[in-house]
């Protein structure tokens, strides 16, 4: 009577997982979509508005112009990472976990629909940043921002939604408690960000800090994002897509690695 | 054909061996139960089955090929209920059914849902979330979701724990009737419930097997039938399996299956007269279970 139509190994148990993950932070938009636009929205007022009148980056461009293009870049990582850390943790904290090891879904299949979703996620928010950050700048600047290099947005969008979403997800499999994810997110992730130079040029720090700065990652994205809009920044658009892609590769390791290492297990 | 075929399955955790040395087979269509008290390795064995576990020593066959080394096709063919209930924060009941369904490789088939969600009484609380659900319904969802992929081979860690008998009843004949479509391997602390519906049994203890085999042949093989007379007057009539007088003014026979009642009653040569009454309590997997369970304790 109930006979196995079409069985797919490899497709159908990804995009359900996907379509799983997706559900679930659209369920609590209020706390995933809503809330960090409160927040981005308030960085728009205090920062590019208020300091915007006292601060001066460039000649070319106004501060409320060089603190946007951070903004969405602020919001998609810090949301991708969001979303991939509570996405394993919570089915471990639930149980939910054990549906996962027991049916087909694999390492790569996991890892790959946590990444879309955070993606996704990230993409919403930071689109979402970027209207209210142009309604921003037509209000003060009187037009609208324009966006020179598309595409290079797009894959720097694109590129950073993936990696944080992964690093989120690895962090989310290692994690033995709530306290866990919040360490990572609060020691490391949140300064590497903020250090990253949302809302200030590489120029501006003292040396020590600059050196430093060059093995951050997401100095790199926010670089990236910021020239497709500006059509200028600290570091060589090429540079920044290079090593964008290398801490790809490099979390999609470590998130294989940590499916077989973390704790994953009937109970952890 | 074997759908499973478990080799000289050993499980440590540290220095216990909670699965130790053992070895069994599922037949296409056949039931099998797996007995023992808590702690014994039912849990861990099932777990070992569905790649949950890994093990350290011999190997898990499912329908011919070995679960270490082809672990995602196995677990399509596996249909499993784990004995921990599991909340799920977020969903419904439908659609956390049509999750699992994709997770297993296929499609969600929503007839095939609403069928499974009719037969096992979840049908009005299908938009509900999950922590909505009584403990009986949780289990049932947990029924529910291990079938939704049409599995060949069911994995039921105590299914019906905590269900109440009407429902029991009903899962009893459900598991009868897809007994066409599956093998089965289910835990239970229902003996009675073990009787009824395995084709064969395993007593396990400690993590080692003690008993199996067919389960009518174990019981007539390993207990003794039961037949308790009571005379019309004081006499004393005995044979060699005289076991003594009980409460009620009885006295009690124990009775190898290869005894009949018949032979008893021709050997003791009783009168009908003596009789007042005459009551027979057949050996079940009861007797098998506390013997196993008692030598171990020695
Ligand atoms: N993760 C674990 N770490 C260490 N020991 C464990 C673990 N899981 C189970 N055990 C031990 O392994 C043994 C077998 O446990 P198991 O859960 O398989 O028993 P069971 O037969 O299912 O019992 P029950 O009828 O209570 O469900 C027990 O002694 C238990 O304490
Ligand atoms: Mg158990």
């Amino acid at each position: 009577m109930f006979r196995i139509k079409e069985k797919n190994l490899l497709i159908t148990p990804f995009l359900f997982f996907f379509f799983r993950d997706v559900n679930r932070f659209y369920k609590v938009k209020i706390q995933t979509i809503l809330s960090p636009l409160v927040t981005q929205f308030l960085y728009l007022v205090i920062f590019g508005v208020g300091l915007g009148r006292v601060v001066k980056i460039s000649d070319q461009f106004s501060y409320l112009q060089f603190v946007i293009p951070g903004l969405v870049a602020l919001s998609l990582l810090n949301q991708s990472f969001q979303n991939g850390s509570s996405s394993i943790f919570s089915m471990k904290i639930t149980g939910e976990i054990i549906d996962v090891k027991t049916t087909p879904l694999g390492p790569n299949q996991i890892i790959l629909a946590v990444a879309c979703s955070g993606l996704l996620r990230g993409f919403i928010v930071s689109f979402l940043t970027l209207i209210i950050g142009e309604i921003f700048h037509f209000i003060f600047e009187g037009s609208f921002l324009p966006i020179h290099h598309f595409f290079w947005l797009i894959a720097f969008l694109f590129l950073g939604g993936l990696v944080f979403s992964i690093v989120g997800f690895s962090v989310g499999v290692w994690s033995k408690s709530f306290d866990h994810i919040g360490a990572i997110s609060a020691f490391i992730i949140l300064p590497l960000i903020y250090l990253g130079g949302v809302w200030f040029d590489l120029d501006t720090l003292s040396s020590f800090w600059q050196s430093v700065s060059v093995f951050n990652p997401i100095l790199y994205f926010i670089n990236g994002i910021r020239y497709s809009f500006l059509s200028s920044s600290d570091i060589p658009v090429l540079k920044s897509f290079v090593m964008v892609s290398f801490s790809l590769v490099i979390s999609y390791c470590i998130a294989y690695f940590m499916t077989f290492k973390g704790s994953f297990q009937r109970s952890f | 054909m074997k759908i499973l075929e478990v080799k000289n399955l050993v499980k440590t955790y540290g220095s216990l061996r909670a699965v130790d040395k053992v070895s069994f087979d599922i037949e296409k269509g056949e039931i099998f139960g797996l007995l023992g008290p808590n702690g014994a390795g039912k849990t861990t064995l099932i777990s070992s089955i569905i790649t949950l576990e890994k093990f350290q020593e011999g190997d898990i066959f499912v329908c011919g090929k070995s679960v270490q080394r082809n672990a995602s096709l196995i677990k399509s063919f596996i249909g499993f209920m784990p004995q921990d209930i599991i909340v799920h924060g977020y969903f419904t009941v439908k659609e956390i059914v049509k999750f699992y369904s994709g997770f297993c490789g296929v499609w969600p088939n929503l007839d095939r849902i609403d069928y499974l969600l009719k037969k096992f009484d979840l049908w009005d609380k299908k938009d509900k979330k999950v922590r909505y659900l009584s403990g009986g319904m949780k289990r049932r969802l947990l029924i529910v979701k291990a079938l939704v992929h049409s599995p060949k081979l069911l994995l039921l860690d105590e299914p019906t724990a905590g269900v109440d008998i009407q429902l029991r009843n009903s899962i009893w004949e459900f598991i009868k009737d897809i007994k066409k479509e599956c093998s089965i391997l289910f835990t239970t602390h229902y003996l009675e419930e073990a009787e009824n519906l395995c084709d064969r049994v395993a007593f396990i203890n400690k993590g080692k097997i003690q008993q199996m085999g067919p389960t009518l042949d174990l019981i007539s093989q390993l207990t003794t039938r039961r037949v308790l007379i009571k005379y019309t007057k004081n006499i004393e009539i005995k044979n060699q399996y005289y076991k003594g007088k009980s409460k009620d003014n009885y006295e009690s026979f124990s009775l190898p299956y290869s005894f009949t009642v018949g032979n008893l009653l021709k050997e003791l040569n009783l009168k009908q007269e003596y009789i007042e009454d005459l009551k027979v309590k057949e050996g079940s997997l009861e007797d098998i279970f506390k013997s196993v369970v008692n030598v171990k304790k020695k």
